[in-house]
C-alpha cells in the first residue's frame, strides 16, 4: 500500500512526465552535465523511486549519496543516463569515479579495480501476469520456471535464468510490463516500489492484472562502486564509507527514508546488509 | 546437387528479407531531419547514401516525437538518450554529431559575456526549446532560471528583443535559423561553444526488425565506405557552410559506436 507522500511525490513525477515531453529527437539535452568541466561523475541509471531525474533530489538513494559526498568533502556530482549499460561503459571504458546502483555484472577485470560501498538493501519479487498465473509455482528453486520466459534489463546477470533453462528476453520496466501483457514475457524481477511506480503512472487501469509471488526473489543492496584506477577512487571510497557511517548513525539517513517512504517507515529492512 | 540448391536458397533468403522498404521514423528537426528538405535533410542525405551502398532500401516517415517514443516496435533516428528511457534497439548506429552552444546579442552586451562554471548562470535568463531540458529541479536548485520557447525562431527573436540573455541552442540550428530570420546580421548574435555537449544522431535498429544483424551490419559498413570516400563529409559540408564541424566528428562518432553498443 502506497501512503499519501508517496502517492504525492509519484502523482508530481507523472505531471513531469507530461509536461516535458521533449519536442526534438534531434536537439540539445539541457542537463547540469554540460556546464561542468574538471568534473568528476558519478553515473547512473534511472531506478524510481531510488534514482530518478524527474524526483526531487533525484531520488531515495541520490539524496542519501550526495549528502555523504558534502558531508565527505568529495567533489563529484551525479549523472543520471537512459540505460545500465552506458553506465557501465563510463565506469569500465572511461575510468569514471564511481557508478552506482546494483547488479552491475562486471567482468573479473572491472570487478577487481572496483569498491563496492553497499547503502540500501531491498527485497525483489518476482511479477508475473494475470494470463499466465496459473502457470507459475514459484517454490524458491528457479528450475520451477524452466522453458519461460524472463525479461530484465540489459546489462543486468542472466546467467543462472539460463542456466535453469529459462529464456531472457531484455527491455525497460515499461516495455517489459508491455510484452507482459502481450504474452512474450512471463516473468519480471523488481522492487516493489520501483513496479509500483511504474505502474501507478503508466499502466493505472491494468495494475491488478500485474501479480507479485510472494516468496521473495532476492534480496539486494544498492550502492555505489568506486574506481581503483581513478586518482581519487581509493580515497573518495575510504571517505565515503566513514561519511555513510556517520549519517547512519546521526539518524539523518533515517530521516531521509521517511522523507520518501513515510514516518512509519521501518529502517531496519534497508539496512539488513550491515548486520 | 542437393548440396547446390540448398546453398543457393541459404544465399536467396536473406535477400528476400531485404526486399521489403526498411522504415524509420523521425520528427521534424531541420536541417538534419525534414520532409520539407530535398533528401529529407542532412541525416536523412546520409541515410539515403548508406542506404544506396548497402544495397538497402529505406524510407523516412515523420511523426511528432512523443508517438515515436511511445512506439517500441518501430526504428527511430535521432539522439539515442531521448529514446533509451522507455526503448531498447536490436543495435544503435551513430551517424552524425551535433554540439550546441549559447548565443548572445552583441548589442545588448558589447562587453560580452564570459561563462566559467554552472554558477555564472544564475545571472542570466536563459532561452530553451521547450521539452529539452533534462534534470529541471537540479537547475532550479542551482538558482538557473530558463524561459522556454515552442520554436527555435521565437528564441532568436526573443533573443534580440532583450526579452532573455542567452539562448541556448544546436549551433547548426542556430546557424540556419539566423540566416533565415536576420540575413546579414547574424553576426552580431556571439557564440560561446558548450565543448561537453556533442552529442549523436543514430540509426536504431528496433529488435523486431526482420533481418536486423545482417541489415545493422551493411549499414555499418556502408557508413565506413562514406566516410572513407569523402562522400560523407561533402555532404556535411553543404549544411554547415562557413560554420565549422563539431572538431574530431570522427572520433567522437567511434567513441558513440562504442557507448551505445557496450554489453
Amino acid at each position: 500500500m502506497l501512503n499519501i507522500n508517496y502517492k504525492a511525490r509519484l502523482s508530481f513525477l507523472l505531471c513531469l512526465c507530461v509536461y516535458s515531453a521533449p519536442s526534438f529527437a534531434t536537439g540539445p539535452r539541457v542537463a547540469p552535465s554540460l556546464f561542468t568541466s574538471n568534473t568528476a561523475f558519478l553515473y547512473t541509471s534511472d531506478f524510481p523511486p531510488f534514482i530518478s531525474n524527474k524526483a526531487e533530489n533525484q531520488g531515495l538513494l541520490i539524496e542519501i549519496i550526495n549528502t555523504v559526498l558534502k558531508s565527505s568533502d568529495i567533489t563529484a556530482e551525479v549523472n543520471i543516463l537512459p540505460s545500465k549499460n552506458m553506465a557501465k561503459y563510463y565506469f569500465s571504458q572511461e575510468n569514471a569515479l564511481a557508478i552506482i546502483g546494483y547488479d552491475f555484472n562486471f567482468s573479473k577485470k572491472t570487478q577487481q579495480k572496483s569498491i563496492f560501498v553497499p547503502i540500501l538493501s531491498i527485497d525483489e519479487y518476482y511479477y508475473t501476469h494475470a494470463s499466465v498465473q496459473q502457470e507459475f509455482k514459484w517454490n524458491g528453486k528457479l528450475s520451477s520456471f524452466k522453458n519461460k520466459v524472463y525479461g530484465t534489463t540489459k546489462g543486468n546477470n542472466v546467467e543462472k535464468y539460463k542456466a535453469a533453462g529459462i529464456k531472457v528476453k531484455y527491455g525497460r520496466l515499461h516495455n517489459l510490463l508491455q510484452k507482459m501483457q502481450k504474452g512474450q514475457v512471463d516473468f519480471i524481477k523488481s522492487p516493489q516500489l520501483t513496479l509500483n511506480a511504474e505502474l501507478h503512472t503508466d499502466f493505472p487501469q491494468q495494475q491488478s492484472a500485474f501479480i507479485k509471488m510472494e516468496t521473495k526473489a532476492a534480496e539486494s543492496v544498492l550502492g555505489i562502486a568506486f574506481n581503483t584506477q581513478h586518482a581519487d577512487g581509493k580515497q573518495s571510497a575510504e571517505k565515503f564509507k566513514q561519511g555513510l557511517q556517520k549519517i547512519i548513525t546521526s539518524a539523518e539517513f533515517n530521516s531521509i527514508l521517511q522523507g520518501y517512504l513515510g514516518s512509519e517507515v521501518d529502517v531496519k529492512p534497508y539496512l539488513k546488509h550491515l548486520k | 546437387m542437393k548440396k547446390i540448391i540448398a546453398l543457393l536458397i541459404g544465399l536467396l533468403l536473406p535477400l528476400s528479407g531485404f526486399a521489403e522498404v526498411i522504415q524509420f521514423e523521425a520528427n521534424e528537426s531541420p536541417p538534419y531531419w525534414s520532409k520539407n528538405m530535398p533528401h529529407n535533410g542532412m541525416c536523412g542525405e546520409i541515410l539515403q547514401a548508406m542506404s544506396e551502398l548497402a544495397g538497402l532500401q529505406s524510407t523516412v516517415v515523420f511523426k511528432p516525437l512523443k508517438r515515436l517514443i511511445a512506439d517500441t516496435e518501430n526504428n527511430d533516428v535521432g539522439n539515442p538518450d531521448f529514446y533509451l528511457q522507455h526503448n531498447d534497439f536490436y543495435s544503435i548506429i551513430p551517424i552524425a554529431i551535433y554540439q550546441s552552444a549559447f548565443y548572445y546579442y552583441k548589442p545588448s552586451y558589447p562587453t560580452g559575456i564570459t561563462l566559467h562554471n554552472l554558477a555564472d548562470l544564475k545571472h542570466y535568463n536563459i532561452g530553451v526549446l521547450k521539452g529539452t531540458l533534462i534534470d529541471q529541479l537540479s537547475f532550479k536548485q542551482h538558482g538557473i532560471n530558463f524561459e522556454t520557447s515552442y520554436k527555435q525562431e521565437s528564441i532568436f527573436k526573443k533573443l534580440k528583443l532583450g526579452r532573455i540573455d542567452l539562448a541556448l541552442e544546436i549551433d547548426l540550428i542556430a546557424y540556419h535559423t539566423l540566416h533565415n530570420l536576420y540575413p546579414g546580421q547574424h553576426k552580431d548574435f556571439a557564440i560561446i561553444q558548450l565543448p561537453n555537449s556533442i552529442s549523436p544522431i543514430a540509426l536504431m535498429i528496433n529488435e523486431s526488425q526482420p533481418n536486423a544483424e545482417e541489415i545493422t551490419q551493411l549499414y555499418r559498413q556502408a557508413l565506413t565506405t562514406l566516410i572513407q570516400s569523402g562522400r560523407y563529409q561533402k555532404i556535411i559540408q553543404k549544411y554547415y557552410g562557413d560554420l565549422s564541424f563539431p572538431p574530431k566528428q570522427f572520433k567522437h562518432l567511434e567513441r558513440f559506436n562504442r557507448l551505445y553498443n557496450f554489453y
